[in-house]
């Protein structure tokens, strides 16, 4: 160990140039091999609630703010083949792609490269950095679309389970009431001379009375939570819109020093680092020459008694 | 073999010259050769110090220390010297550095022009040269002389030779120079001129392999310790203290 540090100290300067320089000219040259251009865009979100539906879109963590949320839900999409497949639907669509191999690499990175943050409880923001101008607001403006079509989806998908259910609850209860009518009416037919005031003193009447008016009670719920259902469907829309709205439309902002090739400098300076290491490791290992009195004394199990300093470095100290 | 016997029975004599000299008539004081002062920091010399006290001799032997390295060039001759300056200012007794790198000349070091020195005296070719190392007064050099071809011959004539046990007589202090033992081909034979010895190493410079095969070359048990020489880390002391 001792043998390594001092190789270090004494040939610092090398080392500094390595572990510095180096890294810092790869990652300069990075600035200009890898044009880099940065888009940014801001969303506001609110907590969805759906009338008789649910209170809030599924997998919505009520201990996370709508902004972490949605920056959990929007990294979770991006993970998926899905995803992947719109967006490569909507950034051919653009055409702003020049050749194979831009669509090929933008395609390959975007959805990881894309970076979500959440500002607070409400807001989240959508960065990405990418070779060329348009496509870097193209990506967003295409992230943007999957998120809010992919709610959209889901809240017509549960709305649509609600539909069904009460589509499926009136039917039966459309059909007990008209069941319930027909022995209330059979039962009339039967006694003529009945009243209405009668119910009370006649149970069977009372009870066939009483069958229907619930029937109806039930039908009317049911179709007022059906209908609920269809408007809240219908405005899939326009919920989103109240819940999610698009601040700042994605822009370019330029390639501002916080938006450097990160990735390629630190791979750059991973890479100055891993050489210095080795230069360092081969200088220790072909220096074979003494360098350390416990490293001679263990090598020798012979007493280093004494040990004396450069005269050269004594006299220059007196002097 | 007998000019090496006649030199050797004089060598009593050159020291006695060299450590006591008389003053010739008409002269305030007594000539004496002197070797050109080599001054090392002080903190150079107290790691050298520590270095020596490092190393147990016998008790009321005196002090007999060799001082190797497995390459040229890693400091022996000048951590050779700054163990003399010590061991000669810490003990006041007369202290002798001998040099036997035979190969390397090390007159330059000390000032000295190509003149005789323990090969030539070895070969009986020339009388021993004694010198004192100024600043201190009872720290003595017996150079190596120049550089020779047949080292080998020499320093396996100074290895079967009791120049050493002869020195100790008089010198109770006797640093030994030997030459660098990975360079040469004779360097099994620097482990018979001492008993303990010193290996110098130098930072960032000689291979753990040289140092791995003086160790074997010189035998472990002779080994007193290491020296790391030149140390000159970059790593912050804060740093080091942790690691």
């Amino acid at each position: 160990m001792a043998k390594y540090v001092e190789l270090l100290f004494r040939h610092r300067l090398r080392f500094l140039t390595l572990i510095f320089v180096l890294p810092a000219s790869l990652a300069l040259a990075c600035v200009f091999l890898f044009p880099h251009q940065t888009a940014t865009t801001s969303l506001w979100v609110d907590t969805p609630a759906y009338i008789d539906i649910s209170p809030s879109i599924q997998g919505w963590n009520q201990y996370l703010t709508p902004a972490q949320n949605t920056v959990d839900a929007v990294d979770q999409l991006r993970n998926t083949d899905l995803f992947l497949k719109e967006l490569t639907a909507k950034l051919d669509a653009t055409k702003d792609f020049t050749d194979v191999s831009e669509r090929n690499s933008v395609l390959a990175t975007a959805a990881t490269d894309i970076v979500l943050v959440s500002n607070g409880s409400h807001l989240v923001g959508m960065t990405y950095t990418c070779p060329r101008e348009p496509i870097c607001t193209d990506v967003l403006s295409a992230t943007e679309q999957i998120y809010i079509q992919w709610l959209d989806d889901r809240q017509s998908a549960q709305a649509n389970v609600a539909i069904d259910f009460y589509t499926g609850q009136l039917t039966d209860a459309q059909t007990k009431l008209a069941t319930d009518q027909t022995a209330l009416a059979d039962y009339l037919a039967a006694h003529p001379n009945l009243r209405p005031s009668d119910t009370a003193a006649i149970p069977q009447f009372e009870l066939l009375s009483r069958n229907v008016d619930n029937d109806l009670l039930k039908v009317a719920d049911l179709q007022q939570k059906l209908d609920n259902v269809k408007l809240t469907n219908a405005a899939v829309g326009k919920t989103d819109e109240t819940t999610l709205k698009i601040i700042d439309a994605p822009r370019n902002v330029g390639g501002r020093l916080n938006s450097l090739p990160r990735k390629q400098m630190i791979i750059a300076a991973a890479a100055g680092l891993a050489f210095a290491t080795g230069v360092l490791m081969f200088m220790a290992w072909s220096d074979r020459t003494v360098r350390d009195a416990r490293e001679l004394e263990g090598f020798l199990r012979i007493p280093v008694v004494t040990t004396i300093p450069d005269l050269a470095l004594m006299r220059s100290d007196r002097g | 073999m007998a000019s090496e016997l006649q030199s050797q029975a004089s060598l009593t004599g050159l020291i006695e010259a060299t450590l006591h000299p008389k003053a010739l008539a008409g002269f305030a004081a007594p000539a004496r050769e002197n070797a050109r002062p080599v001054l090392l920091p002080p903190q150079f010399i107290d790691r050298c110090r520590q270095a020596y006290l490092s190393v147990s001799f016998p008790p009321g032997s005196s002090r007999v220390l060799g001082i190797t390295s497995a390459l040229h060039g890693e400091g022996k001759t000048t951590v050779a010297l700054g163990i003399a300056t010590a061991v000669a200012a810490d003990t006041n007794e007369p202290t002798v550095l001998l040099e036997c790198d035979l190969e390397t000349s090390s007159d330059e070091f000390f000032g000295l022009r190509n003149g005789p020195g323990l090969g030539d005296w070895l070969d009986g070719d020339q009388n021993l040269r004694i010198l004192r190392i100024p600043p201190l007064a009872n720290s003595y050099l017996i150079p190596a002389g120049g550089s020779r071809q047949d080292a080998a011959r020499i320093f396996y004539k100074l290895s079967q030779s009791t120049v050493i046990e002869q020195l100790q007589r008089d010198f109770p202090n006797v640093i030994v120079d030997l030459p660098p033992l990975v360079s040469i081909a004779y360097s099994s034979l620097a482990a018979k001129v001492t008993e303990r010895i010193l290996l110098v190493a130098r930072y960032g410079s000689t291979p753990l392999t040289a140092i791995e095969k003086a160790v074997f070359l010189l035998g472990r048990e002779r080994i007193s310790g290491i020296v790391l020489n030149g140390y000159a880390s970059r790593t912050p002391q804060w740093l080091r203290r942790l690691l």
